[in-house]
């Protein structure tokens, strides 16, 4: 893209960027997001680079790379546009047939279509898959249309327009009063609204101010800020650039997690693109706004997603927090007032002062507005992400877009909020998902991760792994988040390992209540959630690990055995070739044996096994 | 210790077969000369050890002949034997930079007392000069790393603020973060050495020991728990011999786990270098090339990796 002189300037500019392209032209859109490319998306682009080239279609067909479209479980996805026909779980050997049939002719591959599995009907547009359809998509809907490298695909589908018009038209009051209006509130998990907090900042005294945005995703289970930047960083600058205006600031920073790397680098390329358009820099767009953007890289500390921590890391400390107030607004980085949104915060700006506050306003719920993205991931048959708009039932999320429960296995509970956030039973199915009602369910939105647990899943282990997650991300500064997150961790190990006590339960609850009392920031303070909410709702389980020593769900290995169920098992040996230590005997078509000597209660042989004949023994060790 | 070699330029006759006695008896070797105009010739032929100098030869006196032992070697020390003692005479040696100035009469035991702390001397001035080159050596080896730091330090325009990406560009060229280079860093920024080690050691991205050549990352977040995280890392412990943190002894490979690398849909992943897997925990070896290397271990040779995802 040319480099753009004036506000109006940028407007001929897309117009260029139009006038060069045909819109009518075939396109073939290729996920490579990292869910894709882990599946051999970038194999997927380079046999369409490849095949289309012998085939002299080069000129004529837009092949694009693009970030994720979403639906990781399908990957590696391919959309034929403008027909917009999905084949999923692609391999560089279909692309010649794809080409042949999607756009030399104007065929279908049924093969390679998505198959309804309620209905198992087979599904050719991506609009029509129940996982997109159910979705609105306001920050992700470009994700699959751009080639995130390129600021002109951005330009092209109406970027930095929101920029020009709020530079061009809009006063920074006006615009935080905008942004105050849409009711949007932080996405990166305490939801505290977004206007206000801009407001805040704004009216600190001080002549240099700072903006941040934070894209530390540590929360496990949750990559939706991950997708944006790999899938389309400009929405992001340009909220912050926005932002920058609005709150009267020059220098922005961005810090990413280390685990990001594909992030990194596109986030890069859109800042050296943006620069040499006019769009980043000094005077931008022709007016006295200059803004500079720097990436910092997380180097793997959980904690540097608190934004006291955050700044220290910005700093060059290490990333320990301190006790608020003072607030970030009023004496933030290098002590100057300091905004700090998350990712998906910031790429829902140019969206609102695009389509103004009132219009943002209306979608959601009374006191949660807008869309939100969340991971839907865990045991659940269409895993990806997903955004909808707030207020959403957690029954039509893992139902009718996730597709419920794999293998036929019972529902028992969604984990929200990751470490920070708690698990919501079944019986809170029809829960509408906004910041309010998850609160009072005992979970948080946190930054959207949603882990769907089946019955397989033992709600026991799964509090003990966020205990022992949170101690080893635990900085260490205060005592009860230091100590008190271990003690909790020893108490949860005992009881997995077949030594709880009779009072252990109550024991936890006690702890949690002065670790959420007594921490200084909102790792400690939130840090029993998890544990407080499987008792809450799963007490039972706690209790047949303490009292019976059984693990229902038979994951608790202390208290498991497995044997070969004699007149289920055919002797196909699946199991006996999937033992990594050899435990498992016998004579092909004839039952099986394991050795419990031998066993080390991997579980792999139940895994592997189809006819259900390896059975998880819950034992009574007392 | 290999023969030390001593030159005695001395008239021929009782002195000189008196001192190769004693020298000999100590297990020197030591060659006479008995004219000063060979001692050129002598010092050419053989890399001597020390050289005596004797004032009883008929063609050169001692200042001359030490004169051109220095010349020949400034490391060679020397030793006047004078048979008439005088202090102007040792004073002149001294200042030609002898090492012992004696009387050619004095006992047995002073000569070669004289001889031995010479030769000590000399040793342990030799030994000093190896060493300073090991020295040298090692930090020539370290002023490629030291370039490189400071190339990176350059690039972050040697800011303080910029401390932890200073460290992770530094891990990157040289995977990990050794004592040298934090010292290094600390003296350049002006940033108290206690402080970068407490950066050093808060963040787990760093590592104060040496990686292997490949790493392998176990996804432990949430996601990829329910669905056997914990499975795939004891399959992996088992199959490398080494638990979460340890570097297989051929330096091959660096285990790790990681809380979640944001592919939650794959779920469980690993990461081995820079390529991501979707693996089931029965299927960890085959997956990532490891099958075989219970019984390859040690050998240097990366395994073959399998591309992509393998989900059964």
């Amino acid at each position: 893209m040319r480099r753009v002189s004036d506000i109006a300037d940028l407007e001929k500019a897309r117009e260029e960027i139009l006038r060069g392209r045909d819109p009518d032209a075939p396109m073939v859109a290729v996920c490579c997001g990292t869910g894709c490319v882990a599946c051999g998306g970038v194999k997927v682009v380079d046999a369409f680079r490849e095949e289309l080239e012998s085939r002299g279609l080069s000129s004529k067909v837009t092949l694009l790379a693009t970030g994720c479209h979403g639906f990781c479980e399908r990957g590696p996805l391919v959309v034929v546009r403008p027909a917009g026909i999905l084949y999923q779980q692609t391999k560089p050997s279909d692309v010649a047939e794809i080409i042949e049939t999607s756009i030399e002719g104007d065929g279908i591959v049924e093969r390679l279509l998505y198959v309804d599995l309620s209905t198992g009907e087979r599904i050719q547009r991506e609009e029509d898959v129940p996982f997109y359809r159910h979705q609105k998509r306001l920050v992700l809907d470009r994700n699959g249309i751009i080639d995130p490298t390129s600021i002109d695909d951005y330009v092209a589908t109406g970027g930095y327009a929101s920029l020009a018009k709020a530079l061009g038209s809009m006063t920074p009051d006006g615009v935080v009063g905008e942004v105050k209006k849409s009711g949007l509130r932080g996405r990166g998990g305490a939801g505290f609204p977004t206007g206000l907090k801009w407001e805040l900042c704004r009216k600190s005294p001080g002549e240099t101010r700072y903006l941040i945005c934070n894209a530390d995703e540590g929360d496990p289970g949750a990559y939706m800020d991950r997708s944006i930047l790999e899938g389309n960083p400009h929405s992001v600058l340009e909220g912050m650039l926005i932002g920058g205006y609005a709150l009267g600031a020059r220098e922005g920073f961005i810090y990413v997690r280390e685990e990001y790397p594909l992030a990194v680098s596109h986030f890069s390329k859109a800042l050296t693109a943006a620069e040499e358009a006019g769009l980043l820099g000094e005077d931008i767009l022709g007016t006295d706004f200059s803004f500079s953007v720097t990436i910092s890289r997380g180097a793997g500390a959980f904690v540097c997603g608190e934004e006291t921590a955050l700044m220290a890391s910005i700093e060059g400390r290490e990333g320990r927090p301190r006790p608020r107030p003072p607030y970030p607004a009023e004496s933030g980085l290098w002590g100057c007032p300091t905004n700090i949104n998350n990712v998906e915060t910031w790429a829902n700006v140019p969206r609102i002062v695009e389509k103004g506050g009132k219009w943002y306003a209306s979608l959601g719920t009374d006191q949660s507005k807008g869309t939100k993205i969340f991971s839907l991931v865990g045991k659940v048959v269409n895993t990806g992400l997903i955004e909808v708009p707030m207020g959403m039932s957690l029954r039509d999320i893992v139902f009718k877009i996730g597709g419920g429960v794999p293998g036929g296995k019972a529902f028992k509970a969604v984990q929200s909020g990751g470490p920070s956030g708690g698990c919501i039973p079944e019986s809170l199915i029809d829960l509408p998902v906004d910041f309010e009602a998850l609160a009072e369910a005992g979970a948080i939105m946190g930054s959207g991760g949603l882990i769907v647990m089946d019955e397989d899943t033992c709600m026991v282990d799964v509090a003990r792994y966020f205990v022992n997650f949170l101690q080893e991300e635990s900085c260490g500064k205060c005592t009860p988040c230091r100590e008190g997150i271990k003690r909790m961790g020893e108490i949860l190990t005992d009881i997995v390992e077949a030594r709880g006590k009779a009072g252990d339960i109550e024991r936890l609850e006690q702890l949690a209540y002065v670790i959420r009392e007594a921490s200084l920031c909102g790792l400690g303070k939130t840090a029993p959630n998890p544990v407080l909410t499987t008792i809450r709702y799963f007490r039972d389980e706690y209790e047949s690990h303490v009292l019976h020593k059984r693990c229902p769900a038979k994951v608790c290995k202390a208290m498991i055995v497995y044997r070969v169920v004699a007149d289920r098992c055919t002797g196909c040996q699946r199991c006996v070739k999937a033992c990594p230590v050899d435990a498992i005997s016998g004579p092909r078509s004839q039952p099986h044996n394991v050795d419990l000597e031998k066993c080390i209660k991997c579980g792999a042989c139940y895994e592997v096994c189809k006819f259900d004949a390896i059975a998880g023994d819950a034992i009574y060790i007392e | 210790m290999p023969e030390l070699s001593i030159l005695l330029a001395v008239a021929a006759g009782g002195t000189a077969k008196r001192l190769t006695k004693v020298l000999e008896g100590e297990g020197y070797r030591a060659d006479v000369l008995a004219l000063g105009s060979e001692l050129p010739a002598a010092l050419g032929a053989r890399k001597y050890d020390l050289v005596l100098l004797s004032d009883d030869l008929p063609d050169a006196s001692p200042t001359e002949l030490a004169l051109h032992v220095i010349g020949h070697s400034a490391d060679l020390p020397v030793v006047v034997l004078a048979q008439t003692p005088s202090v102007r005479d040792a004073v002149a040696a001294m200042k030609l930079g002898a090492a012992h100035y004696m009387g050619a009469a004095d006992p047995n035991a002073e000569f070669l007392d004289a001889v031995q702390s010479t030769l000590k001397d000399k040793l342990e001035f030799l030994e000093e000069e190896a060493r300073r080159k090991e020295r040298q050596l090692a930090s020539l080896v370290d002023l490629r790393s030291v370039d490189v730091i400071d190339t990176i330090m350059e690039r972050h325009g040697f800011r303080d603020s910029r401390l932890v990406a200073i460290l992770q560009d530094i891990q990157r060229e040289i995977r990990y973060l050794p004592q040298d280079a934090l010292r290094h860093v600390s003296e350049r920024l002006g940033v108290p050495l206690p402080r970068v080690y407490s950066v050093a050691t808060f963040y787990q991205a760093f590592s104060l020991t040496p990686r292997g050549r490949h790493i392998i990352k176990v996804c432990m977040g949430t996601a990829c728990h329910v669905r056997g995280a914990p499975r795939v890392l004891e399959e992996l412990v088992r199959k490398l011999g080494i638990g979460p943190g340890e570097t297989t002894y051929d330096m091959e490979y660096t285990l790790m786990t990681v809380n979640c690398l944001g592919c939650c849909a794959l779920g469980p992943v690993v990461v081995v270098d820079a390529e991501y897997h979707s693996v089931k925990p029965w299927k960890v070896g085959e997956v990532l090339g490891l099958e075989d290397r219970s019984q390859v271990a040690g050998a240097s040779e990366a395994p073959a990796r399998a591309e992509g995802k393998a989900l059964a």
